[in-house]
C-alpha cells in the first residue's frame, strides 16, 4: 500500500542517468516525488504547494551530486529538504504581509464526475482541516510517514529526534485526530 | 464498564494504539473498527500525495532542461521558484484568459498605458518577467510574438505543409506569365474610396515612416497602438516583432534570492539517511 518504490526497481540507474547529466532521469525523479513532496508542504499549510515543491526539487537537483544512498535514503533527503523549504516559506510569509487571496481559486483539474469530484473535495478539505488542528511536531511526523513513507528511524534523524519521540508523537497524533474526528464528528 | 470516577471527558473512547497498529495504519493493513476512522484519515492524507506532479517553476524547468548543472548560474534559477512570477500570478494570467473580449481589450489599453506592453515585447524585461509578460499580451492583445524555444516557430506552418503564406509570388503578380505585373497587395487602386487623402507611399512601407495610430496598424480591433519594428506588417494578426536581446538575465552570476540560513549542500545522508538537522 506504501508505495514505497516510486521508480519500479530502478531508482539506481535513474539516479546514474542523473547524475550524468539526464534530463530525462531529473524528470523522472521530479515525477515520482513532486506529487508527495507537494502534498506534504500543502497538508502542512504552504501558502504556495507547487512553488515550493520547485524550490525544493531545485535544491535537490543541485545536490544530487553529494547524495548517497539507497530510494529510502533518497526519499528521506528530499524530504529532508521539503521540510527546511517550508521553514524557510514560513518565515518569510511571517516578514510579508499576505498578498490576496487569488491563490484560493479551486483546482484546475477538471472532475469526469461531478459528484464524485465535490465527494473528493470535501474529504479533502477534512484532512486538510484535521491536519491543521495537529500540533506541529506531531503533523510533521504523521505527514512524513504517511506521505513520504518514511520510517521511524528516518523521520527521527529528518526532524533531529528520537525514535521514541517520534514514535510518541504519532501515537498522540493519531489519538489527536481519532479524538477530532469523534468529538466534532468531522465525517470521513 | 466505567465508574464515574474514570470517566474522562475529553477522551470518550480512546483507541487502542500500540506500534503495532499503528504501522497497520500508515501501510493500509486491515484495523480494528475502532480505528476504522484513523485509516480512513490516512488513506486521505495518502492521496494527497497520488496526485499529478504539478508544473515545474520556469527555474526548475530549465534547470532539468540543462541536465542540473549547466544552467545553474541563472539568476532566475535561484528566484524563478521564489520569484515575482508564481503560482498566483500564473493565476491571475489564467483568469486574464477567462475574461471578455471588452474586459481583455480594457486591460490591454492599461497594459499599454503602463509601458509594459512596450518593455515585454521588445525584450526589455528579464528572463521569465518578459516571458510572462509577452503571454500576457497574447492573451489580452492580437500580438503573437515568436516562440525563443522553437525560433521561427510561431504559430507558423511547418515547411512543406501548405501553410508558406507570403513565402511565395505568383507569376501573375510578377508578371512573368504575361508581362503585365498583377496587384501584389502593395498598391491601391485610385478608384478606392479615400485616394484623394492617401499618401504617395503607404506608412510603414519602401522606408516612409509609419503613422502613430494611424488606421490599420493593429488600431482595427480596438487594441491600443503598439510601438513595433518598422519593418513589422500592418496586420495586426500578422505582427511579429523580434524577441529581442537574449535576456538580460543569462550568463549573468548568480543572484541567490534565498535569505534562509539554511544550505542543501550538507545534506547528503550517510548511510541512506538524512543527515541535516532541520533549520531553527
Amino acid at each position: 500500500m506504501g508505495q514505497r518504490d516510486r521508480f519500479d526497481g530502478q531508482f539506481d540507474e535513474v539516479i546514474a542517468a542523473a547524475r550524468a547529466g539526464s534530463p530525462r532521469a531529473f524528470q523522472r525523479i521530479f515525477e515520482a516525488l513532486a506529487p508527495v513532496v507537494e502534498g506534504y508542504l500543502r497538508l502542512q499549510g504552504a501558502a504556495e504547494p507547487e512553488d515550493l515543491t520547485s524550490e525544493v526539487f531545485i535544491a535537490v537537483v543541485r545536490n544530487l551530486a553529494s547524495f548517497e544512498g539507497d530510494e529510502a535514503g533518497f526519499r528521506s533527503w528530499v524530504f529532508t529538504i521539503a521540510h527546511r523549504r517550508l521553514l524557510d516559506a514560513r518565515r518569510r510569509m511571517s516578514r510579508r504581509p499576505p498578498l490576496a487571496s487569488l491563490d484560493e481559486a479551486p483546482e484546475p483539474e477538471a472532475p469526469d464526475n461531478v459528484e464524485d469530484a465535490i465527494e473528493q473535495a470535501l474529504s479533502r478539505a477534512q484532512v486538510r482541516a484535521l491536519c491543521e488542528r495537529l500540533v506541529p511536531d506531531q503533523r510533521d511526523v504523521l505527514l512524513m510517514r504517511l506521505l513520504g513513507h518514511l520510517t521511524v528511524e528516518e523521520v527521527a534523524t529528518t526532524l533531529d529526534k528520537t525514535p521514541g519521540a517520534v514514535k510518541a508523537l504519532q501515537r498522540r497524533g493519531f489519538l489527536a485526530i481519532s479524538r477530532l474526528i469523534e468529538r466534532e464528528g468531522v465525517p470521513l | 464498564m466505567s465508574g464515574s470516577d474514570d470517566h474522562v471527558p475529553e477522551m470518550p473512547t480512546t483507541p487502542f494504539l500500540d506500534d503495532r497498529a499503528i504501522e497497520a495504519i500508515i501501510d493500509g493493513d486491515e484495523v480494528a473498527a475502532d480505528l476504522r476512522p484513523l485509516v480512513i484519515f490516512a488513506s486521505g492524507v495518502r492521496a494527497e500525495g497520488e496526485r499529478r506532479a504539478p508544473r515545474p517553476t520556469p527555474a526548475l524547468a530549465r534547470l532539468i532542461a540543462a541536465g542540473g548543472g549547466a544552467d545553474s548560474a541563472h539568476p532566475d534559477a535561484a528566484a524563478g521558484a521564489i520569484g515575482p512570477f508564481t503560482a498566483r500570478h500564473r493565476l491571475a494570467l489564467a483568469k486574464v484568459a477567462g475574461f471578455g473580449l471588452v474586459a481583455k481589450l480594457t486591460l490591454g489599453a492599461g497594459a499599454a498605458a503602463a509601458g509594459v506592453i512596450g518593455a515585454g515585447a521588445t525584450g526589455m524585461l528579464p528572463g521569465d518577467a518578459d516571458k510572462v509578460v509577452r503571454d500576457a499580451i497574447e492573451v489580452v492583445t492580437p500580438l503573437v510574438f515568436p516562440d525563443d524555444d522553437h525560433p521561427g516557430s510561431s504559430d507558423r506552418a511547418p515547411a512543406g505543409t501548405g501553410g508558406d503564406h507570403g513565402g511565395s509570388v505568383s507569376s501573375d503578380a510578377t508578371g512573368e506569365s504575361d508581362g503585365v505585373p498583377g496587384v501584389d497587395g502593395g498598391d491601391v487602386s485610385d478608384e478606392a474610396p479615400g485616394a484623394s487623402v492617401r499618401p504617395t507611399a503607404p506608412p510603414g512601407r519602401d522606408g516612409a515612416p509609419a503613422q502613430d495610430g494611424a488606421p490599420g496598424h493593429s488600431g482595427e480591433s480596438g487594441t491600443p497602438p503598439v510601438s513595433l519594428p518598422e519593418n513589422a506588417s500592418d496586420r495586426p494578426g500578422d505582427v511579429h516583432p523580434p524577441a529581442g536581446p537574449a535576456s538580460a538575465a543569462d550568463g549573468a552570476p548568480t543572484a541567490t534570492t534565498s535569505t534562509a540560513p539554511t544550505d542543501d549542500q550538507p545534506e547528503a545522508p550517510r548511510g541512506g539517511t538524512a543527515g541535516d538537522t532541520p533549520s531553527p
